[in-house]
This record gives structure tokens, C-alpha cells and sequence, in this order.
């Protein structure tokens, strides 16, 4: 059994593994540099994470908040902005069709988008990093398991 | 303004027996060096995206009418210029991309 940052992680991972613009080129907590010939790519991390405890001196239900980021990455001669404005659209749309992430989540919504551009290498590249923002709860003593 | 030696030493440094290849720009051959350097392009996100920078070197009198949008034809591949960087000396650096 895994963390369910993990779960949650390896989940959204593979509900947008196959989408239409980036298919299969979609790594999981990558550190590595990318090659312009695995683009248009998507990555996915588990980035930060809050929690609350249910009631003070409470030992029981912990509520938390991971941030997932998916970074989608393009390159292109012409209208990057617009195939960066796809991927976002297939990634959202991906990840709102599962709402609880297999249930292991209570709520999922994208808080925050982020776009760059830059043509300083032979073709222009951009990248579009949305953050998911999943609320789970475990119990203090079971960070593997959803309640 | 550059001695008169180094502009009649260019034909050497843009013979194409040697370091130079022979390019076509717009529509005409030029004998230029061509450089295509790894770059590690940043692009705000957790990793670099590995790319080339692909510039050509040739003497400015070669290349005195080039200007940003011209295509470039060097190795099979064709380029367009978006930079250009004279060195005053006689040397033209031509900033491409794909």
C-alpha cells in the first residue's frame, strides 16, 4: 500500500496518459531534461501539501490538501499559445471526469494555470502548468488509506 | 574598422574544404561555418527541454542583404533567420531557427 498522495499522484497520471495531443509522453515526477522529440509531453507531481486536523488535540481524521501539477509541455513553429491551450483543455477535461480520483479524493479543482513561452533555442517551446488542487482525508496513523 | 588583413584572410576562414559549408540563403550559395550548440532551453517548468541553437557565421559582404525571415538551406534542413549580429570586423553571425 502507498501514500494516497501517491495514489492520487499515480491516478492523475494515468487519466491523462492517452489524451489526443500528448498521447503516451506523459512522465510521472520527472527530473530529467526533455528531448524536443518526446514533445508535446505532459508531467505530473505531487508539489505541496497542507492538512488540518478534524478538532484540536484530535488523533483520528486529518484533512488534506495535495496540490497536483501537471506541466504540459509543446514545441511548434506557429500558434503555441493555441496547442498549450488544447493540452489544457484535454488535461481538465481528463481529470474532472474521474471528480473523486477513483474515490480517493473529496473534491478536485484546478486553482491556478500558469503559461510560458520562449524562442531562445532553434524552435519555439511553452509550457502550460495547471495545479489541482485534491482534498482527501486519512486517519494520523493511516496516510494510506482514503477515508 | 577591421585591418585590411583580416578581410582578405576570411576567404580562408570560409573555405569549404575546410571548417565552411555552403549554404543557401534566399537564393543564393554562400559558403558560411555552421554551429548548432546543445541548449538546455528554460521554459518555467521542473525541467529543461534539450534543443540546439543553430547560428551561421559568414562574411558580411556575403550576407549584406539578409534580413530577419530569410530562409536558410544548409545540411538538407531549412532555417529561417530571426537575428543578426554583425561583428564589424567583417564577420556576420545569423541567428536561426526550424
Amino acid at each position: 500500500m502507498s501514500h494516497v498522495r501517491q495514489q492520487i499522484r499515480e491516478r492523475i497520471a494515468a487519466n491523462v496518459t492517452g489524451l489526443t495531443t500528448t498521447g503516451g509522453n506523459v512522465f510521472a515526477s520527472r527530473v530529467y531534461n526533455i528531448s524536443t522529440s518526446e514533445l508535446p509531453a505532459l508531467l505530473v507531481y505531487a508539489i505541496s501539501e497542507s492538512s488540518e486536523r478534524d478538532s484540536f488535540l484530535s488523533s483520528n481524521g486529518l484533512e488534506r490538501s495535495v496540490d497536483i501539477l501537471v506541466e504540459g509541455y509543446a514545441t511548434t513553429s506557429a500558434n503555441l499559445d493555441s496547442v498549450l491551450d488544447t493540452i489544457s483543455a484535454e488535461v481538465e477535461t481528463a481529470v474532472a471526469g474521474d471528480p473523486t480520483c477513483n474515490g480517493l479524493c473529496k473534491d478536485i479543482f484546478l486553482s491556478n494555470t500558469d503559461v510560458d513561452l520562449t524562442a531562445d533555442g532553434q524552435k519555439p517551446v511553452g509550457s502550460i502548468k495547471l495545479t489541482f488542487e485534491c482534498i482527501y482525508r486519512t486517519t494520523t496513523v493511516a496516510p494510506e488509506t482514503a477515508i | 574598422m577591421a585591418g585590411a588583413f583580416l578581410l582578405t584572410d576570411l576567404p580562408n576562414f570560409f573555405d569549404d574544404n575546410d571548417f565552411a559549408d555552403v549554404a543557401t540563403i534566399g537564393s543564393a550559395s554562400v559558403k558560411v561555418v555552421f554551429d548548432n550548440a546543445f541548449f538546455g532551453q528554460e521554459v518555467g517548468g521542473s525541467v529543461q527541454i534539450d534543443e540546439g541553437v543553430p547560428v551561421i557565421y559568414a562574411a558580411t559582404s556575403d550576407v549584406a542583404s539578409v534580413a530577419n525571415g530569410t530562409t536558410v538551406i544548409i545540411k538538407s534542413v531549412t532555417y529561417t533567420v530571426v537575428g543578426r549580429e554583425d561583428d564589424n570586423t567583417g564577420v556576420t553571425m545569423l541567428t536561426l531557427r526550424l
